[in-house]
């Protein structure tokens, strides 16, 4: 074999060489385009602050009102929750006999009690006041389930406003009412003077009304079904008004 | 000389012309000499073929090449801007939350605060109430005591067990009033 032929060979098998690499391989591409802006933009809804919170205080906080109550005979302190602008829901038994009731919010305001509208069986009252609330609570749309951490905001021995909380228990049968309708049970510690607090679920939303306790940190509410009874059903309730000579 | 190398194909010509002349003892010899020019210019053919698509094979991946490195730096001058950037937002917020826990911590003191204010209100409203109240007994003690002078300068008027009932019950009323006044005066 010549010098030639051999050349002639090395050259094909180089250019064949070559082909198969330029045909085969994939040839590298140039850069995809850069991104306008590397800063994704971020919604300044994403930064929100805890809902319902203003000035340090929940908006179950700021429902929750203090109540003085002046019987013919005696002075007393409960709680009560914010229904809507006039309205406040606490214990029959707070404002039992009462001849002048007064609210006062979390920030000292003072409300004055016009009237109250009385349950005939559960625990439960209406009181109307002559002022504006400007904080209301939300009545809760379900019940909660057992094991649920409940809050209850109030003022134990009519004192400052303190928040407890504990998981609810049971379902039991009212003792002290002597009604059909059952109660909950939570394991939270309570006091006189949080009568008609709100006992509310994780979200701030009332699902019931303190209205007992023992003393071992047990505290008994009406349920939420039986609060949705007594609103739905003000008619029926009895109606008192201020005054020694009103009481029967 | 024959070749029975695969491709190297045969000359057409001397299959299809049968009836040419014999051709010369000497012609033999140049028949492969001009078969191997004519490999040899397309095998240079070939090469240079090759050798331009080399060319524009590197033509084209310094172009690449030119591009990546051009991107390469606007990005790392993009990351460095951005690393900039990152370790001030850093700084601010840690500034920012440093300042929010102070301010958290003061909000909580003033949470505190509204609540004991608010308590004392409602503690003052009580000690006022309690306070009208026995205010308006001891009037009434003292408008009852009044009374009672009155029957006392006319006692040939009243039987002495009369005045003497009306004292005591006027006398309890008053206790009574004088009682509560100094339970709230102690705070009970």
């Amino acid at each position: 074999m010549t010098r030639a032929r051999l050349a002639t060979r090395a050259v094909t098998l180089a250019a064949a060489s070559a082909l198969a690499l330029t045909s085969c391989a994939s040839l590298p591409q140039g850069p995809a385009p850069l991104p306008s802006a590397f800063i994704p933009q971020v919604s300044t809804s994403e930064v929100a602050i805890a809902p319902g919170v203003l000035a340090g205080f929940t908006a179950l906080e700021r429902a929750s009102m203090r109540v003085r109550v002046r019987t013919c005979t005696k002075y007393g302190t409960g709680s009560a929750w914010v229904l809507d602008e006039h309205h406040a829901v606490t214990n029959r038994h707070v404002v039992t006999g009462a001849t002048d009731i007064a609210l006062t919010s979390f920030d000292g305001h003072t409300y004055t009690g016009t009237s109250a509208v009385l349950d005939s069986s559960a625990d439960l009252a209406l009181i109307t006041v002559k002022e504006s609330f400007p904080d209301v609570a939300t009545v809760a749309d379900a019940e909660p389930n057992i094991g649920d951490v409940l809050k209850i905001a109030g003022y134990p021995e009519g004192k400052a406003l303190a928040v407890t909380e504990g998981p609810f228990r049971a379902r039991v049968d009212d003792s002290l009412e002597k009604t059909k309708d059952k109660v909950y049970q939570i394991e939270a510690q309570s006091h006189h003077g949080n009568s008609g607090s709100p006992v509310a679920n994780a979200d701030g939303e009332v699902v019931g009304v303190l209205y007992a306790s023992d003393d071992h940190d047990v505290s008994l509410a009406v349920t939420l079904p039986t609060l949705e009874d007594f609103l739905n059903d003000l008619g029926s309730a009895t109606k008192v008004t201020a005054g020694c000579a009103a009481q029967g | 000389m024959t070749d029975t190398s695969p491709d190297t194909p045969e000359w057409p010509t001397a299959v299809t012309a049968p009836a040419d002349p014999p051709i010369p003892a000497d012609t033999p010899a140049t028949a492969p000499r001009s078969r191997r020019s004519g490999a040899l210019v397309g095998a240079w053919v070939v090469l240079a073929l090759v050798i331009a698509s080399l060319i524009g094979l590197s033509a084209y991946l310094y172009a690449v090449h030119t591009q990546y490195v051009s991107q390469n730096d606007k990005l790392r001058s993009e990351a460095t801007a951005l690393g900039a950037q990152l370790a001030q937002e850093r700084a601010a917020t840690g500034r920012q939350a440093a300042e929010l826990s102070t301010i958290e911590t003061q909000l909580a003191q003033a949470k505190e605060r509204i609540s004991t204010l608010a308590n004392d209100a409602a503690q003052a409203g009580d000690d006022r109430l309690a306070l009208v109240d026995v205010a308006a007994s001891l009037i009434t003690c003292a408008d009852q005591r009044q009374t009672l002078i009155g029957y006392l300068k006319q006692s040939s008027l009243y039987t002495a067990a009369s005045l003497r009932a009306s004292e005591a019950q006027i006398t309890t009323y008053c206790n009574g009033a004088e009682q509560t006044y100094n339970q709230i005066l102690s705070g009970g």
